[in-house]
């Protein structure tokens, strides 16, 4: 508060002490000129006291030049208060209208100084008044009535007082409507800094949107280009399997068939009988052919439901005669094994929605899975009818498999290590592409087994939804 | 004699199941290593059963049997190709007589082109 009022004091009294300062000098002036021409008396008090005003004047002048705001305004305020005072001491108390010029001394401390240096000003005043009246004597001036000094004292004192108070009050006011003005304006300005500064940081978030922007669109670009890459990876991928897959396919189908032709036509070569460890050389050149390509067929087939790529061609497949011909083939693997086929299904069964070949490829490969480990006992092919689907399973009497492998067959490249086991050829893809396929037909598949007693592998199909008003789908009813 | 026409892009393929059909079958066999010449040599000699492989280079099986049955040679044609993904029935539609997977199984062969000739 006290800072802040010091700067308009200050500007207000440039503004008002060279005005103010100049009609003082001119009426100084004009006054010590009248007592020179007209009012010659023998006293010099009215000498000084002109002098005094000229000298203030200067004085005041002298200190503004200098900048010294504060000095000048009290020398103004303390020369127009006390001098018209001082004229009692030449002009008496009687009569004398000067004095109440003194007044004019107390504002401009309080417009000048500040506005308590009013309060100050008037008791000074009042002070030198007091001494003047009570010392008449003191310097030289005539002694007047008691009543009118009595009266003219009251007045002064109250004229004082009443100024100083009044000085005193606007100017407090007036202090502090420009320190409001003031501090609303510091205000504003920080306001305005503070708006500059959020304009700033405003421009700023937006070049840095733009410049990510920028990123996010090559980011775009780049992954664009990345998704055409692993496209045409893939496709190339795809390709190459299937060239693959047939360059393999043929020499191994040559192979086979050479073999086949050596083993099952001997006479096709004119060259009388083969010889029975030469026919169990070439048989086991056919065998190891026919793993060869069950393991490419594996494998091309993982492949192909690892990317989501193979494809079902569901239709509604009775699933009796599918039965019987697994039934067949497994007897043909069976030969003349002393093991018993069984047959745990009943006729008739309901239509599956299915891929024929793949179910029948999953049929198959427990089947001779099961041909494989089973020297004696019995093999059986079992279906049975659920409310909303239909198990299957293959049960057999072979070497069965310990609770910690339950798990683990399904497994891709998973055999169970046994002795028996490793003379059993076998990709160990198998169970897990026959898992896979019975998932892809929304169906589930387990195995129930005991060590040395047997296995059970089972799966569910999904029942074909019973065929409403002629049509596959249920109609709804309006 | 019954007359069979294998038409079969690899060489020692051909040869080898020429020979069995030659000496375990004992059927007339001729052979070729594309789909045009098998039309030319199928309008001439009137086989009674194509055996046509599937994936060959220039046309393909599917192409060889259209265009057979455009040049107006109607004999059983029987697919014979490597383990293919498609359904036997797959192939029955598009117009093939039968289908056999080419595995080294040479019996399958010979039991299939038997069955169609005796019928």
């Amino acid at each position: 508060m006290q800072r802040t009022n010091a700067i308009p004091d200050e500007s207000l009294a440039a503004e008002v002490l060279p005005p103010l300062l100049a009609v003082l000098g001119a009426s100084a002036a004009m006054s010590f000129g009248l007592l020179l021409l007209a009012q010659w008396r023998a006293s010099a008090s009215p000498y000084l006291l002109s002098g005094a005003l000229i000298a203030s004047v200067w004085l005041s002048g002298t200190l503004l030049q200098r900048g010294r705001l504060r000095q000048a305004g009290i020398s103004v305020s303390y020369a127009l208060a006390l001098l018209p005072i001082a004229s009692i001491i030449p002009f008496g108390v009687a009569n004398n209208t000067l004095i109440f010029l003194s007044a004019t001394g107390v504002i401009a401390a309080g417009v000048l100084v500040t506005p308590n240096a009013a309060i100050t000003v008037a008791r000074n005043a009042i002070g030198v008044l007091m001494i003047l009246l009570v010392f008449p004597g003191l310097f030289g001036q005539s002694r007047p009535d008691l009543p009118i000094t009595l009266s003219v004292g009251m007045i002064m004192v109250m004229l004082l007082i009443g100024v100083a108070a009044l000085t005193w009050a606007a100017g407090y006011a007036i202090h502090g409507t420009i320190g409001w003005a003031l501090e609303t304006s510091s205000k504003s300005e920080r306001r305005e800094h503070l708006l500059r500064a959020t304009q700033g940081d405003l421009e700023r978030t937006l070049r840095e949107r733009d410049q990510l922007n920028d990123r996010l669109y090559k980011l775009t670009l780049d992954l664009e280009t990345a998704r055409t890459e692993a496209e045409t990876a893939y496709r190339s991928k795809a390709s190459f399997m299937a060239t693959m897959s047939h360059e393999l396919r043929t020499p191994l189908n040559i192979i086979i068939g050479f073999s086949s032709a050596l083993i099952d036509h001997p006479e096709m070569y004119d060259s009388g009988p083969i010889s029975e460890a030469v026919t169990a050389d070439i048989s086991e050149i056919r065998r190891s052919g026919q793993h060869l390509l069950g393991l490419i067929n594996d494998i091309l087939d993982l492949a192909r439901i690892e990317a989501g790529r193979l494809e079902l061609n569901k239709a509604a497949v009775p699933l009796v005669p599918l039965l019987d011909e697994i039934m067949r083939t497994t007897k043909g693997l069976l030969r003349d094994r002393p093991v018993l086929l069984r047959r745990e299904y009943p006729s008739p069964l309901p239509s599956v929605h299915i891929d024929a070949v793949r179910v029948r490829q999953v049929l198959l490969n427990l089947v001779s899975n099961a041909c494989k480990f089973t020297s004696v006992g019995e093999i059986a092919v079992g279906a049975r009818v659920e409310s909303a689907e239909v198990i299957l399973w293959v049960r057999d009497t072979g070497i069965g498999i310990a609770d910690s492998d339950r798990m683990r067959v399904f497994n891709q490249f998973e055999q169970v290590e046994t002795d028996d086991a490793k003379h059993h050829a076998g990709t160990g893809l198998g169970l897990s592409i026959c898992r896979w396929l019975v998932e892809l037909h929304g169906g589930r598949m387990w195995l129930d087994s005991e060590l040395g007693k047997g296995s059970i592998f089972s799966f569910t199909l999904p029942r074909v939804q019973p065929v409403l008003n002629g049509s596959a789908h249920p109609t709804p009813l309006h | 004699m019954a007359t069979i026409l294998l038409v079969d892009d690899v060489y020692t393929a051909r040869s080898m199941i020429e020979r069995v059909l030659r000496h375990v079958g004992r059927y007339e066999v001729c052979s070729v290593d594309s789909g045009h010449d098998a039309i030319t040599l199928a309008e001439r000699n009137a086989p009674d059963v194509i055996i046509l492989d599937i994936t060959m280079a220039g046309m393909d099986g599917l192409t060889t049997l259209h265009e057979l049955r455009a040049h107006g040679v109607l004999c059983p044609v029987v697919a014979y190709t490597a383990r293919s993904e498609r359904a036997a029935g797959e192939f029955v539609s598009q117009g093939f007589s039968a289908y056999v997977s080419k595995n080294g199984n040479l019996s399958g062969l010979l039991t299939t082109v038997r069955e169609l000739i005796g019928r």
